[in-house]
């Protein structure tokens, strides 16, 4: 409901993000003590809000389609060791 | 038994136990912390030595001197020097236990006692003059200022343990620090960057740089690996504090000195809500939200600015308080009256039961129903974590 309603807490730029190779998703944290997340597709996709499993809110990733490791790149080459 | 534990009790976020209540659900009232019994054999001599003469001092040792959180985990330092922790510990940052194997899904839901043995002296570490937390990390203070311990994990420099040193599964000294002929007198963290004010008033730091919350110099390096000095700071530093990206260093608080560095963009006007020092002269404290600064100024009055949006600047008819504890986005408050009330986003009950539909404790803040019979004496803040400390 209310997608309207939706409200960002905050704008985070991809490089303040961190990269889990593993996962395949870009986290941050959130102030509740839990992760916002998204998965690397989701992004390639266009899709820019992350969400926190653990409460309502949610952040805009600052990102160019250009920063996002290639879909085929081995994990030695993202930009953060986990 | 010998060592009394503080008497607190929390609310909030607890997904990891780091409330300390004995098990991972949130909860919206105050309830009891409970701590685990330590071993009588724990101590080594000297530090026998040095509790019985805390013993003496009538329960003076129990007082709660500081409360820090990382996203996680929940540090508590005693005026005396030992130091609790509870919540995530898969890593090692409530400290290792003697049969720690690097094993993963380990949590404290209860608080114990944190020792660390240096391993480059084998001296064993039972009493900490400061702590701090990152997200995922612990600082330490050896009681004597000479060294700094850390614990836990850190992606992006937050451990100050030089390139690439992300995790720390026991408690590793930072190496060469502090500088020679210089004292630790405090640590603070935010979530991603660290700062120790020393004893000849130099500032230094390490973690996020690129926000300029380790001063200009350091914007371009983005991430300090090691601790740098902080420079262009134009007093001798007595305090620090820190917001997820920016950091208040505090100067002679008896002419209003302050400064405040990073929060490139001016984001909720961390920069240009400063006030003048004048409005601050013989301030007693400055603490930060992720997003905002608050001075407990000398008439108990609070002067805040930065991110409003939930009602965490306790604007409304707030009056004096006592004690001012500042958590990632909301603040608990004791006034003088010694009534506790929250302000800000309280969606995992950490501004108490009493919130609006969007979990904000906004206006004049959310009363917190006090268990009866006790005095409240302090507080304490974290990321939607909250405790109030009983006498």
């Amino acid at each position: 409901m209310a997608d309207d309603a939706i409200s960002i807490y905050d704008e985070i730029e991809i490089e303040d993000m961190t990269f889990d190779p593993n996962l395949q998703i870009y986290h941050y944290p959130c102030p509740c003590g839990d992760r916002f997340e998204i998965v690397i597709d989701d992004l390639r996709d266009g899709e820019d809000i992350a969400v926190c499993p653990s409460c309502s809110l949610m952040i805009r990733v600052i990102y160019d389609l250009s920063d996002l490791p290639k879909d085929t790149q081995q994990t030695s080459t993202v930009p953060v060791k986990a | 038994m010998q060592h009394p534990h503080p008497t607190l009790f929390a609310f909030g976020s607890n997904g990891s136990g780091q409330l300390g209540l004995g098990h991972d659900e949130d909860v919206s009232s105050p309830t009891k912390c409970l701590f685990e019994e330590e071993a009588e054999n724990a101590d080594t001599p000297s530090s026998r030595e040095r509790e019985s003469d805390n013993r003496s001092d009538s329960g003076g040792g129990c007082g709660v001197s500081r409360i820090v959180a990382g996203g996680n985990h929940t540090l508590i330092l005693l005026n005396d020097g030992r130091v609790y922790a509870a919540g995530w510990n898969g890593d090692g940052r409530c400290g290792a236990r003697p049969d720690f194997e690097g094993s993963v899904s380990n949590s404290l839901d209860r608080f114990r006692r944190l020792v660390v043995q240096d391993a480059g002296t084998g001296r064993v570490e039972d009493r900490f003059k400061g702590v701090s937390a990152t997200w995922e990390g612990t600082a330490l203070v050896a009681s004597d200022g000479d060294g700094v311990f850390i614990l836990g994990s850190g992606a992006k420099g937050e451990l100050g343990l030089g390139p690439e040193t992300v995790r720390s599964t026991t408690a590793t000294r930072i190496p060469n620090f502090p500088p020679q002929g210089t004292n630790v007198v405090s640590i603070v963290s935010g979530m991603g960057h660290t700062v120790v004010v020393l004893s000849n008033g130099a500032v230094y730091g390490w973690g996020a740089a690129r926000k300029g919350q380790l001063g200009n110099a350091m914007v371009s390096e983005k991430i300090v690996w090691s601790p740098v000095r902080i420079e262009g700071v134009p007093f001798a530093v007595s305090e620090a504090a820190c917001g997820r990206e920016f950091t208040v260093l505090c100067g002679d608080k008896d002419a209003g000195e302050f400064v405040v560095f990073g929060a490139s963009g001016n984001k909720w006007n961390i920069l240009s809500g400063v006030p003048g020092s004048e409005d601050v002269k013989g301030y007693l404290k400055i603490d930060a939200s992720w997003h905002g600064v608050y001075v407990h100024r000398n008439d108990f009055s609070v002067l805040a600015w930065g991110r409003d949006d939930r009602g965490q600047l306790l604007s409304g008819d707030f009056g004096r308080a006592r004690e001012v504890a500042v958590g990632s986005e909301h603040v608990v408050a004791l006034r003088e009256d010694r009534t506790v009330v929250a302000f800000g986003w309280g969606e995992h009950g950490n501004c108490g039961p009493d919130t609006d539909a969007q979990g904000n404790a906004k206006g004049t803040g959310s009363g917190i129903p006090l268990p009866e019979g006790i005095e409240v004496v302090g507080a304490g803040a974290g990321c939607a974590t909250s405790w109030i400390i009983a006498s």
